[in-house]
């Protein structure tokens, strides 16, 4: 074997290995967006066996079609996919401690019998409720040692130094609860009746109280049951139950849904991908979207503000085996049969391999001339004429039948204005209102609780220097 | 074995990649996701094509020449199929094969 | 087989990119400076040329960020991919007579090929880093793609019929007698129109907006990825007034009636600084488009009249 021969293999083996990875990964991957170029790379790889086959227009041809058609297909996925880059079920992976690849440990369960959930949604609600509020007269007293730990508490947050999402996300919770305590406890103190933006507070803070994930699909259904109130577009703050004006520029107030009062004025930055996903839910066509099912796992988390982390795949599947269903049908990214399919998909390797190297095949024929566009475009212009005009007229009934499947109903009436909205309006921010990050809404509720709480507390000094009215 | 990588090895590589595109179509719910595995098995197929055509008969490019017709006939489908997947989408508002059953009951 | 002209080969190579990414970054600065109507360089006339060595060690000083929930994979290897893309189509590109990294005879379809992958960077750089700007900026860089890929195609279309060849080299020398800008005026035209889309350049710098995404796909870069990622897009702009100079300006073949009294190279080089002026002089001269306005000249202008450009280079070659 000489140098040269080599060197074919050393290429041989690297373009291989770049094929069959590309393919294995874009069944493992769970961002839609590296599933596609993982696919890319597969196919642009077998690019270089082309070249190595002495097949230069092929190779080059391959490279050519698929980068633009992989990326036509990545973006199609970008825009149907609910969670694009993969970050939901990333979180959720790794909240719920399950174990293997990614695509794979996101699976369908066998569907449960059905069994009515001992625990359904509303009623761990109101347990976690209940509990907090027993805490909240427990720990009436020394509400100023207190307030100190919550600014400490809110100050540690507003660093986004802290990466790891689990710390963080225990850290809010605690100062959640440290601060829900307080303010009931300076209302009590006060000896007022919660006011209405008050108790709309408060239910903000329940639905934030759950993990993480579950904010997004308790919004959608708490959206009819909150009261609406309104809101001054450039002054947050303000805050009334009435339409009117603002008492600080006069523009007039705006409505906002209840537990979203605070996630529209301010959204992080970095939220793209989850801005994406988002709008998927914010359009499908059954309102409480793919995370139906995600009120199944409040019955996962303590209702003592801090995280409970039992809620391994396991335990919730002994508990609570239909909502784990439920959640799993929205998430999963593989079917219930993906057991079969890969038995299937190894015996079907076996099967091929064994039969290739039975064959005796012949040894490598030398190619003549290696001018193979000329050769080619002669052969596709005299002998295969036929077949060339064909492709070329499947491509073109390929674009018209594309155009013609396609195109948007103009007539019909506009029964699915939200999907137009999902295919179409990307640019729009006002849809994104509820697409803030999961951990940003929690996060912003904290800072309005602190300022609520700062606010009342200087209103109960006895100093009663000025007191201004925040709510 | 003399020589650089043989057909046996480019045949090997074809059906492991066959193997991989059948465990993603039967495997994904997405639907773009099943697309995306038919283009694999589509390539899996042409690398074996190219395979054949340089070692079975190199003179004759008429093996190329299928190569580009089966090329084109990937792009159509990959096409078509994305066109209907949008309709459904639109008609449905989701893209999961396992919400598409009414058939089977 | 290997060996160490092959060697030397590839260094030259990566010595002409930088060299050539250099100047165009000057030329990319003196223009814009005077489309801006304001004086971007510190330092005084003759120094200027060293404008972009300073940035480039002011960049390089710089910390390299790391991002909170970006995607990092993607984003760390998109300006490594890029720019070793970008390496790989320097190689095809005739810088004189018998002066080629490698003579491809499928040259301009490889030309056409390996750039898509640049695109492709440019949206994984802009998804990386997971912000709304980024995600904005994936689908405007996924929209440059479909702008410009079929367009070019068929303009570069053009010259290959007249030389029936790929090659560059070919097509090149097959240009002695008369340069195929007179034979085909439209195809140039619509050749500079969609270098200007694939380079990233004003007015379709829409992926990389600074007044409207923040900078876009390159916002979250700094120090030497963000250095690197400059460097790739600079030489892009070259390659493509480049490979325009081969297909239309006959290469590096000298004036036909005062004859080549420059040494071929020189020749090369100057006309395709030339042209790269002139590409990135009116797109700076012009407002930047929206994407659709865009797709819209892509598919509904430039696409009809390459098509007939087509037929006429077609009547040209028979009748002529």
């Amino acid at each position: 074997m000489n140098w040269n021969d080599l060197l074919q293999w050393i290429v041989f083996i690297v373009c291989a290995a770049l094929v069959l990875g590309g393919a294995l990964g874009m069944t493992l991957t769970m961002s839609m967006y590296r599933a596609g170029l993982s696919l890319m790379l597969c196919l642009v790889a077998m690019a270089g066996l082309f070249v190595l086959l002495e097949a230069d227009m092929l190779a080059v041809i391959q490279v050519m079609m698929n980068v633009g058609g992989m990326l036509v297909m990545t973006l199609f996925m970008v825009m149907l996919m609910q969670d694009p880059g993969g970050e939901m079920m990333w979180d959720m992976k790794r909240k719920m401690q399950m174990p293997g690849f990614a695509a794979l440990s996101m699976f369908m369960p066998p569907k449960p019998k059905e069994v009515a959930s001992k625990n359904s949604s509303p009623d761990s609600l109101n347990q976690m409720v209940a509990q907090n509020g027993a805490k909240m007269k427990m720990t009436q007293t020394n509400k100023s040692e207190e307030m100190k730990m919550a600014a400490q508490n809110q100050d540690g947050m507003i660093k986004p130094s802290s990466s790891d999402p689990h710390r963080r996300l225990r850290e809010i919770q605690q100062a959640m609860a440290v601060m829900q305590q307080q303010l009931v406890a300076l209302e009590e103190e006060l000896d007022q009746p919660p006011t209405a933006t008050g108790s709309g507070n408060m239910d903000g803070m329940h639905h934030s109280n759950q993990p993480n994930m579950s904010s997004q699909g308790q919004s959608g259904s708490s959206a009819q049951t909150q009261p609406t109130f309104y809101t001054c577009p450039m002054h947050p703050e303000v805050r009334s139950d009435k339409p009117g004006r603002c008492p600080k520029c006069g523009m007039d107030l705006v409505p906002v849904e209840g537990s979203d009062s605070s996630s529209g004025s301010g959204s992080d930055e970095h939220s793209g991908h989850q801005t994406m996903s988002g709008m998927r839910q914010a359009s499908s066509s059954d309102g409480s979207g793919s995370m139906a099912g995600m009120p199944g796992m409040i019955s996962g988390a303590g209702g003592d503000g801090s995280m409970n982390m039992d809620m391994t795949v396991a335990s919730m599947q002994k508990r609570d085996p239909k909502g784990y269903y439920k959640m799993m049908e929205g998430m999963a990214m593989s079917t219930g049969q993906l057991k079969l399919a890969g038995i299937f998909s190894v015996i079907t390797g076996l099967v091929l391999v064994f039969l290739i190297a039975r064959v005796a095949w012949l040894p490598k024929s030398p190619a003549l001339d290696l001018d193979g566009p000329t050769r080619v475009g002669d052969l596709l212009l005299s002998d295969y004429m036929m077949a060339f005009e064909g492709a070329a007229l499947l491509i073109l009934a390929g674009i018209v039948g594309a155009v013609v499947l396609a195109r948007r109903e103009r007539n019909r009436p506009q029964k699915k204005k939200q999907s137009r909205i999902a295919s179409t309006n990307l640019v729009a921010p006002k849809h994104t209102q509820d697409n803030t990050p999961a951990l940003s809404k929690p996060y912003l509720q904290n800072f309005r609780v602190v300022q609520k709480a700062v606010a009342s507390y200087k209103a109960a000094s006895p100093s009663g220097t000025t007191t201004q009215e925040v709510g | 074995m003399t020589g650089g990588p043989g057909l046996v090895a480019y045949l090997i590589v074809g059906a492991i990649m066959f193997a991989i595109g059948i465990f993603a179509v039967l495997s994904q719910r997405g639907a773009v996701m099943v697309l995306m595995g038919i283009e694999i098995l589509l390539n899996a197929a042409i690398l074996n094509l190219v395979a054949f055509w340089r070692f079975v008969n190199p003179n004759d490019y008429g093996g190329q020449v299928f190569v580009i017709v089966a090329m084109t006939i990937g792009a159509v489908e990959m096409a078509i199929g994305l066109a209907i997947m949008l309709m459904v989408y639109r008609a449905r508002g989701t893209q999961n094969i396992d919400k598409f059953s009414e058939m089977k009951e | 087989m290997m060996s160490w002209t092959e060697v030397l080969n590839a260094l030259a190579v990566l010595g002409a990119v930088l060299v050539v990414a250099y100047f165009t970054a000057y030329l990319d600065l003196c223009l814009a400076t005077r489309a801006a109507g304001v004086s971007l360089t510190s330092l005084p006339k003759p120094l200027g040329i060293l404008q972009p060595l300073c940035i480039t060690f002011n960049l390089l000083t710089k910390r390299d960020n790391r991002l909170a929930r970006a995607d990092h994979l993607l984003f760390r290897t998109a300006p490594i991919v890029a720019f070793v893309t970008i390496l790989m189509v320097f190689g095809i590109i005739p810088w004189g007579q018998a002066l080629i990294g490698r003579d491809l005879n499928v040259g301009l379809f490889f030309f056409l090929a390996i750039l898509g992958p640049v695109t492709i960077t440019l949206m994984n750089a802009a998804w990386g880093q997971n912000s709304k700007n980024g995600v904005l900026a994936t689908f405007r860089a996924g929209a440059i793609l479909f702008s410009y890929e079929i367009t070019i195609g068929f303009a570069i279309i053009g010259p290959v019929m007249e030389a029936q060849s790929l090659s560059l080299e070919k097509i090149v020398a097959a240009q002695h007698s008369i340069w195929y800008i007179v034979l085909q005026p439209l195809g140039f035209a619509i050749y500079l129109v969609a270098a200007l889309m694939m380079s990233f350049r004003p007015p379709f710098d829409i992926p990389l907006a600074g007044s409207e995404l923040a900078g876009g796909a390159l916002a979250e870069y700094s120090g030497g990825r963000f250095v690197l990622y400059k460097l790739a897009l600079n030489a892009l702009a070259f390659l493509l007034a480049a490979i325009g100079v081969a297909l239309f300006l006959g290469g590096w073949q000298g004036l036909p009636l005062i004859g080549p009294f420059l040494p071929d190279w020189l020749w090369f080089l100057l006309k395709s600084f030339g042209l790269l002026a002139l590409m990135l002089w009116c797109g700076y001269q012009l407002p930047r488009l929206r994407v659709d306005q865009m797709l819209a000249l892509a598919w509904k202008i430039l696409l009809p009249l390459a098509l007939l450009n087509i037929v006429l280079v077609g009547i040209v070659a028979l009748f002529v």
